[in-house]
């Protein structure tokens, strides 16, 4: 499963990320790049079976410890 | 790209999804047993006020989304901040959407397959949706709304043989507390979560047409969850209805029409998936807006496929369980949606007032 995320991975850097650099959009090109590093962070960890911490963990901590 | 526009029509279809989206299936905040209709009938009148104010920030910023205004209102660098807590807000909304949706999968329809997958295909669908543009979400949005409203009335029309209506009695059994607890929640999840709509401003045809918009939008999305609550209330009664995660999709599935209809319940989930697209393109669309908005992108469109994969990955570990899940739904989502849903508009509005006075003044002065 690993190996697929990194093949789907190398496919959506060249259509989408490349794909801005090559239309001189380098703005977006940084954007994107630094939001696909992220995506594929949680992808391949996911593929992994490593455990990600939940955003909602710290959200219902702090709300409960308001009320 | 040109200017997208799209007809009032589409936008009320939009809001009318959107809002319907999970609760459909999830049903709402239950506290309040078989008095759970006048918690909703009170949570829509609430609402109502808070869509004037949103619709009053169309007609102060027309032709501007809420990162423009927040930005215009708060300057560039608080302005900012409060656009990051919208991205954040909305990517968190399209992933919590899209979790229902897996643990749904997970639970009743497709017990062997891994959560993933089906919130992968949605995540895909919507992304595709939203790199086309909002035309194609507003016209998918209008022909799915007819879809909808057509099985939501016959199977509401089926169920009417199965309708027990001593579940309605004693009315405000434990009194009006928990009926106010359920208005709250109910406000909050689903129709003050309309707020989002307002990073799609630049998408309305004119100036003041957002009051049109938003007020139909929320009183018919209001009646179809009424009318949907009431349908699985006088079904399953309020005990059973408050210990089901899915209480829409066990009502239906008790119809049987002379042993020949049945098990329909499996064909009216789709329902749940045509409204819970339009959901999570609209919160993926805002949040690329405002991602845009914020790093001064060119297009919106760079980042879509992007943040719509980390949508999907984040909607897969956002919760440990089920029970997570509804608990968070529930009890916590009412208070942490608050400052997004209320308290920022309502502070933005204030300002934009104030300074459209101020502005107003200045050139009579002038003058």
């Amino acid at each position: 499963m690993p190996i697929v995320v990194v093949l789907i991975y190398v496919f959506i850097v060249w259509l989408d990320a490349y794909g801005l650099l090559k239309q001189g959009k380098k703005r977006d090109f940084y954007m994107c790049s630094v939001l696909c590093l992220i995506s594929f962070s949680l992808a391949f960890s996911l593929a992994m079976h490593w455990q990600i911490p939940s955003p909602s963990a710290p959200i219902v901590r702090f709300i409960q410890q308001l009320f | 790209m040109g200017k997208e526009i799209i007809p009032a029509g589409q936008s009320i279809s939009i809001v009318i999804l959107f809002i319907i989206g999970s609760s459909l299936f999830m049903g709402t905040s239950g506290e309040s047993g078989n008095s759970s209709w006048i918690a909703l009938i009170l949570a829509v009148l609430l609402t109502l006020p808070l869509m004037l104010i949103y619709a009053r920030l169309h007609v102060l910023f027309p032709g501007k989304n809420l990162y423009d205004m927040l930005i215009a209102v708060f300057g560039g660098f608080i302005g900012r901040l409060f656009c990051c807590l919208y991205i954040w807000y909305t990517l968190h909304l399209g992933s919590l959407v899209l979790r229902n949706y897996g643990e749904f999968s997970k639970t009743v329809a497709l017990t062997s397959t891994p959560m993933l997958a089906p919130m992968l295909i949605v995540g895909l669908l919507c992304i595709w949706a939203v790199n086309a543009g909002m035309e194609v979400v507003g016209r998918s949005a209008k022909f799915l709304l007819l879809f909808t409203l057509a099985v939501i009335v016959v199977v509401q029309l089926l169920s009417i043989p199965k309708f027990e209506y001593q579940h309605l009695q004693p009315l405000l059994d434990s009194g009006w507390g928990p009926v106010f607890q359920d208005m709250a929640g109910t406000f909050t999840f689903p129709f003050a979560e309309i707020v989002v709509f307002l990073g799609a401003f630049t998408v309305l045809p004119r100036k003041g047409s957002a009051v049109r918009v938003l007020i139909s939008g929320v009183v018919i999305a209001g009646v179809i969850i009424i009318g949907v609550s009431v349908r699985n209330l006088l079904v399953l009664g309020p005990e059973i209805l408050s210990s089901l995660y899915f209480p829409s999709y066990v009502a239906v599935s008790r119809i049987n029409i002379g042993d020949f209809l049945t098990r329909i319940e499996g064909s009216s989930a789709i329902i749940f998936v045509t409204s819970l697209f339009i959901k999570v393109s609209l919160c993926l669309y805002v949040a690329c807006q405002g991602i845009a908005r914020v790093f001064k992108l060119e297009s919106y469109r760079s980042v879509v496929l992007q943040t719509g994969l980390i949508m999907v990955c984040m909607a897969d570990f956002i919760y440990k369980d089920i029970t997570q899940m509804q608990y968070f739904a529930y009890h916590i989502y009412k208070i942490y949606a608050l400052p997004f849903q209320v308290f920022i508009p309502l502070l933005l509005w204030i300002t934009a007032e104030i300074m459209a006075h101020r502005s107003t003044g200045r050139e009579e002065d002038v003058q």
